[in-house]
C-alpha cells in the first residue's frame, strides 16, 4: 500500500517555480531519505504533504486521500517534526508536547515519559528559554510520543548533539521495526544511509534520482584501490575508468570505475596479477556530490539557495 | 559606571539612523504634516474670535470632554488647537517615543542583533544610550517641524515654538519610560505593553485633573486641578502655549528624562543580555486540561492582554464615573451654556455620555487581540497546530471567539466600572450604563470583521490596513469628524458615526445593519483564510 503518493507536483510562489513536477512514492513500512541542497524544494514538498501549502497542480495523496482537502483528518495519524521549530514562548515544553498530541488525538503518557527520559528534556522550562537543540527535542519528543502511522521529518536533527542524534536514530529504527512509515529529509547523509531503505534526491524542484541505495549505487562509480605484481600499463585508455592515479613504480593504483564497467575493467587488470584489491561502493556523499557537481556544471545555473522555505 | 560602557555609541546611532531612515522620516513628517493640515482646517472653520469662543465654551464647559482635551486659556486659534487637538498628538508622539526606544533596545536583544554588536567593540550601555539619543533627536526635530507647521499657518512664533517643544517633550518623556520598561521584561511586546499601560495611567491622571478643574466662561480659561502636575501630559498642557508660554516647564521634562534614563542604565548594568529583570520561572511539566484544545490555546495566548484591558477599562470607568457624580452636584446650580446643556443635572445621561465617549476606544483592545492572532501565523506558530487534526477553520474561530467575546466583555466591564457613579447617585440606573456601553459593540465588531477579512485575503498587509482603518474611524468619527467639519459622507465611513448618540432615542436599524456587515466580513475572512496557504 502506498502511504505517500505524489505525482507531477508543481508549486509556484508568484512567478518563482519551487516544484517542477515532483514524483514520489512511499510504501507502508518504508523509511524514505529525502535529500537535496538548500532551496531544492524539500520543505515545500513536505509542507504541501501537510496541507499547509496549496499545490499549483499535480497530485499529493496520503493514505490515498488528498493532502489539502482531508488535511485535518489525515493528521490524526501523522506526526511532523519541522527543521526550524517555533514554539509558544510562554508555554513550557511539557505543555507543548501535551497540546500537540492531544490536538492530534490523544496523549500516550507512557511513551511521553519514556521519550522525555531518552532525550533528556526538562519539560518544566518555558519554551523561550530553550536552546535551538532543546526546541527541536520538544518537537521530536512530541512526534515519537504519538501513535502516528506516518512521520514527516524535515531536517529534524540539525541542532542535536551527537549523543542525541544517536538516540534519534535508535528511535527511527524502532519505528521501522513497528512497520511505521517515515519521510526523512536530512543533510546528514551518513544518517540517511544508515536509516533509509529508499532515497529520493531532489534538485531545483525535480526528483533527479530515486530508488534503493543499492540501485543508486549501480548508477555510479565504485572506488578501487589495488596493488599488482607487474607494472600497470594502459589503464587510462580503458573505458569507464576515472580519476586514475598511479604511483611511480606503477604497481599501486587508485581510480573510480563506473559500476557497469567493473567487470571489463577488472578483466583487463587481471594480467598484472593482483597483490591486493579493495573495492568500496560509493557513499551517499559521493553520490550526492557527483550528482550536484555534475548537473550544476551541465546547466551552468546557480543554486537558488534559500529561495524556497 | 565606566566610560567605556558607552563605547561605540556613535556607531550604533549611525546604524539606527541608517536602519530607520524611512521609518523615522515617516513618523516625524507624518505627524507634522497631519498637524499642519488640521491647524489649517481649524483656521478656515473658525474665522472669527467669536467662533473660537463659542466652540471653546461648548467643549470646555463639558467636563466629560475635558478628560480628553487640554486646558484652554485665552482666545486664540493656536490656543484652541492646543486645547482641542493636542492630546491626540501627544498620545501619538508618546507612542513614537516608546516604539522607537524599544525597537532599538529590547527588540535588538530579542532578535539577537544585540549579541552580534555586543561582541564587537561596543560598551554594554551603548545600545540603550544610542536608542535614547536617536529618539530624543527625533523628538527635537519633530518639535521644530510642529513649530513650523504653526508658523506657516500664521501663528505667533513664540507660541508656535513652545507648542512644538511641549509636544516633542512628551516623546522624550516616554522615551525615558520605555527605556526603563525595556529593562524589566524580556520581550518587546511586554516592554511596549508596560510603557503603554504607564501612558494610559498618566493620561487618565491628567484627564481627571482637567475634568475636576474649573471653566471660567468669562475669561475662557480652564484652571486644572492638582492631579495634572503628576503627569507629563499635564506638564505640556500647563505650558499654555499661545497664552502664558511657560517654557520653563520644559525643565520638568529634562529632569524626568534624566531620572528615568539613570534608572534604566542602573537596571541595565544589573542584568544579562537577552534577559529581563523579572526572571523566567519554571512552569508545569504537564498541560492542564483547559489548555488542550484550539480554544484553550487561543485563550491562553489572549488572556493576558484581555485581563489587563478588562481591569484598565474598569478602573478608568470607575475613576471617571466616580468623578461625574461629584461634578453633577457642582454643576446643578450653574448656567447651562453647553451643547449637552439640556442634560445637565441629569447625572444619568452624564454618566452615559462618559461611557459612550470611552466605549469606542475599546477598539484598541480588539485590534491588539486580533494582531495577537495574526502574529501567531507570522511567527510560524500556526503550523504546528495545523499539522495536527485541527482544521484552519477551527483555529481561526478559536481566536475570533476570544476577540469578539473579549470585546463585549471589555464593554461590559466599562459599564460596570462606570456603575460606581450609581453608588453615589441613586438616580443613575445601572442598566442604562450597560446599554450605553453595549451599543458601541456593533461598530467595533464591524472593524473586527474587517480585520478578519483582510487577514484572510492579504495577511502580509493586515497589520497596516487594520491600524489604518482604526485611525480613520476615530478621526472621521464623532470624536473629531464634526469638529473638523468633514462632509457627512466622509464621516459616514466611520462605523462610530452610525451609533445613536446618548441623547437620541436608540434606533435598531443602523445597529442591525452593522451587525450584518460584521457577520458578512467575518464569514468572508474565515472562508478566505481556510482557502489560502499558510505564510512563511
Amino acid at each position: 500500500m502506498n502511504i505517500i503518493e505524489v505525482k507531477d507536483l508543481v508549486k509556484y510562489y508568484g512567478k518563482f517555480q519551487a516544484l517542477d513536477g515532483v514524483d514520489m512514492t512511499v510504501r507502508k513500512g518504508e523509511v524514505l531519505g529525502f535529500i537535496g541542497p538548500n532551496g531544492a524544494g524539500k520543505t515545500t514538498t513536505i509542507r504541501i504533504l501537510l496541507g499547509l501549502l496549496r499545490k499549483t497542480s499535480g497530485q499529493a495523496n496520503i493514505f490515498g486521500k488528498d493532502a489539502w482537502n482531508k488535511a485535518a483528518e489525515l493528521h490524526k495519524s501523522m506526526a511532523y517534526v519541522p527543521g526550524d521549530v517555533n514554539l509558544w514562548p510562554t508555554l513550557t515544553g511539557g505543555e507543548v508536547i501535551d497540546l500537540l498530541n492531544k490536538l492530534r488525538g490523544g496523549i500516550n503518557k507512557e511513551k511521553r515519559a519514556e521519550m522525555l527520559k531518552r532525550f533528556e528534556l526538562d519539560p518544566t522550562k518555558r519554551c523561550d528559554t530553550y536552546s535551538k537543540g532543546n526546541r527541536q527535542k520538544v518537537a521530536i519528543v512530541s512526534a515519537f510520543a504519538s501513535d502516528a502511522e506516518l512521520f514527516l521529518m524535515d531536517e529534524p536533527t540539525a541542532g542535536l548533539d551527537p549523543l542525541m542524534e544517536a538516540v534519534f536514530q535508535e528511535c527511527v529504527l524502532e519505528l521501522k521495526a513497528l512497520g511505521k512509515t517515515v519521510l526523512l529529509s536530512s543533510h546528514t547523509l551518513s544518517v540517511v544511509e544508515k536509516l533509509c531503505d529508499q532515497v529520493s534526491i531532489i534538485r531545483q524542484g525535480k526528483i533527479v534520482e530515486s530508488g534503493s541505495l543499492d540501485e543508486l549505487r549501480h548508477l555510479t562509480r565504485a572506488s578501487i584501490t589495488l596493488e599488482t605484481v607487474k607494472p600497470i600499463m594502459g589503464l587510462d585508455n580503458i573505458e569507464g575508468v576515472h580519476d586514475l592515479s598511479i604511483e611511480e613504480n606503477r604497481v599501486r593504483a587508485r581510480f573510480q570505475v563506473e559500476s557497469d564497467k567493473l567487470h571489463s575493467v577488472l578483466s583487463f587488470l587481471f594480467q598484472f596479477e593482483f597483490k591486493s584489491l579493495v573495492s568500496r561502493p560509493p557513499s551517499l556523499v559521493e553520490l550526492f556530490m557527483h550528482h550536484y557537481a555534475e548537473n550544476s556544471a551541465d546547466t551552468g545555473e546557480p543554486e537558488k539557495e534559500g529561495a524556497v522555505r | 559606571m565606566k566610560t567605556n560602557a558607552f563605547l561605540g555609541t556613535g556607531t550604533l546611532v549611525l546604524l539606527a539612523l541608517k536602519r530607520d531612515r524611512i521609518r523615522l522620516a515617516l513618523w516625524i513628517l507624518g505627524i507634522a504634516v497631519l498637524l499642519g493640515f488640521m491647524v489649517a482646517a481649524f483656521g478656515e472653520m473658525l474665522p472669527t474670535d467669536q467662533d473660537i469662543i463659542n466652540m471653546a465654551t461648548a467643549h470646555g464647559s463639558n467636563p466629560v470632554m475635558r478628560v480628553f482635551l487640554g486646558p484652554i486659556a485665552g482666545v486664540s486659534l493656536g490656543g484652541f488647537m492646543m486645547f482641542r487637538l493636542s492630546t491626540m498628538f501627544a498620545i501619538i508622539i508618546a507612542f513614537f517615543g516608546i516604539l522607537t526606544v524599544t525597537r532599538h533596545t529590547r527588540h535588538n536583544e530579542e532578535t539577537g542583533c544585540e549579541e552580534l554588536t555586543g561582541s564587537s567593540v561596543v560598551g554594554r550601555h551603548a545600545g540603550l544610550l544610542a536608542a535614547l539619543l536617536v529618539t530624543t533627536a527625533g523628538s527635537i526635530v519633530l518639535s521644530v517641524l510642529i513649530a513650523l507647521a504653526f508658523i506657516i499657518n500664521g501663528h505667533p512664533a513664540d507660541g508656535s515654538f513652545t507648542a512644538g517643544f511641549a509636544l516633542g517633550a512628551v516623546g522624550i518623556a516616554f522615551a525615558g519610560i520605555a527605556a526603563v520598561t525595556a529593562q524589566l521584561t524580556d520581550t518587546t511586546r511586554g516592554a511596549n505593553g508596560l510603557a503603554g499601560l504607564a501612558m494610559g495611567a498618566l493620561f487618565l491622571v491628567s484627564g481627571v485633573g482637567n475634568m475636576l478643574g474649573d471653566f471660567d466662561a468669562a475669561a475662557i480659561k480652564i484652571t486644572s486641578a492638582w492631579p495634572v502636575w503628576l503627569s507629563p501630559f499635564g506638564w505640556y498642557q500647563q505650558i499654555l502655549s499661545f497664552y502664558e508660554n511657560n517654557w520653563w516647564l520644559l525643565l520638568l521634562f529634562v529632569a524626568f528624562f534624566l531620572l528615568t534614563a539613570k534608572v534604566a542604565f542602573l537596571l541595565n548594568s544589573r542584568r544579562d543580555v537577552g534577559m529581563g529583570l523579572i526572571p523566567a520561572r519554571k512552569g508545569p511539566a504537564v498541560a492542564s486540561p483547559g489548555l488542550l484544545s484550539p480554544l484553550g490555546l487561543a485563550w491562553r495566548l489572549q488572556r493576558k492582554l484581555f485581563i489587563i484591558w478588562l481591569l484598565a477599562v474598569m478602573v478608568v470607568g470607575a475613576v471617571l464615573g466616580g468623578a461625574t457624580t461629584e461634578l453633577a452636584e457642582r454643576m446643578s446650580g450653574m448656567e447651562r451654556t453647553d451643547v449637552l446643556g439640556d442634560i445637565f443635572g441629569m447625572s444619568e445621561t452624564f454618566a452615559m455620555a462618559l461611557v459612550a465617549i470611552l466605549g469606542p476606544f475599546i477598539i484598541f483592545y480588539t485590534v491588539q487581540a486580533f494582531l495577537r492572532m495574526a502574529s501567531e501565523e507570522a511567527n510560524g506558530l500556526t503550523e504546528p497546530v495545523l499539522a495536527t487534526a485541527v482544521t484552519p477553520l477551527k483555529w481561526i474561530m478559536s481566536h475570533a471567539v476570544c476577540v469578539f467575546l473579549g470585546t463585549i466583555a471589555a464593554l461590559l466591564s466599562l459599564g460596570l466600572g462606570a456603575s460606581v457613579s450609581a453608588l453615589a447617585d441613586t438616580d443613575i440606573r445601572v442598566l442604562k450604563l450597560f446599554e450605553a456601553a453595549l451599543i458601541q459593540a456593533p461598530a467595533i465588531l464591524v472593524l473586527a470583521g474587517f480585520a478578519l477579512l483582510v487577514f484572510g485575503l492579504a495577511p502580509h498587509l493586515s497589520s497596516t490596513l487594520v491600524w489604518a482603518s482604526l485611525i480613520v474611524s476615530i478621526i472621521v468619527g464623532p470624536f473629531l469628524g464634526p469638529a473638523l467639519d468633514l462632509p457627512q459622507w466622509v464621516q459616514n465611513i466611520s462605523p462610530f458615526t452610525h451609533v445613536p448618540a446618548v441623547t437620541e432615542p436608540v434606533t435598531a436599524t443602523p445597529l442591525i445593519l452593522m451587525l450584518v456587515m460584521a457577520a458578512v466580513f467575518t464569514a468572508g475572512g474565515l472562508a478566505s483564510f481556510c482557502r489560502r496557504s499558510m505564510r512563511t
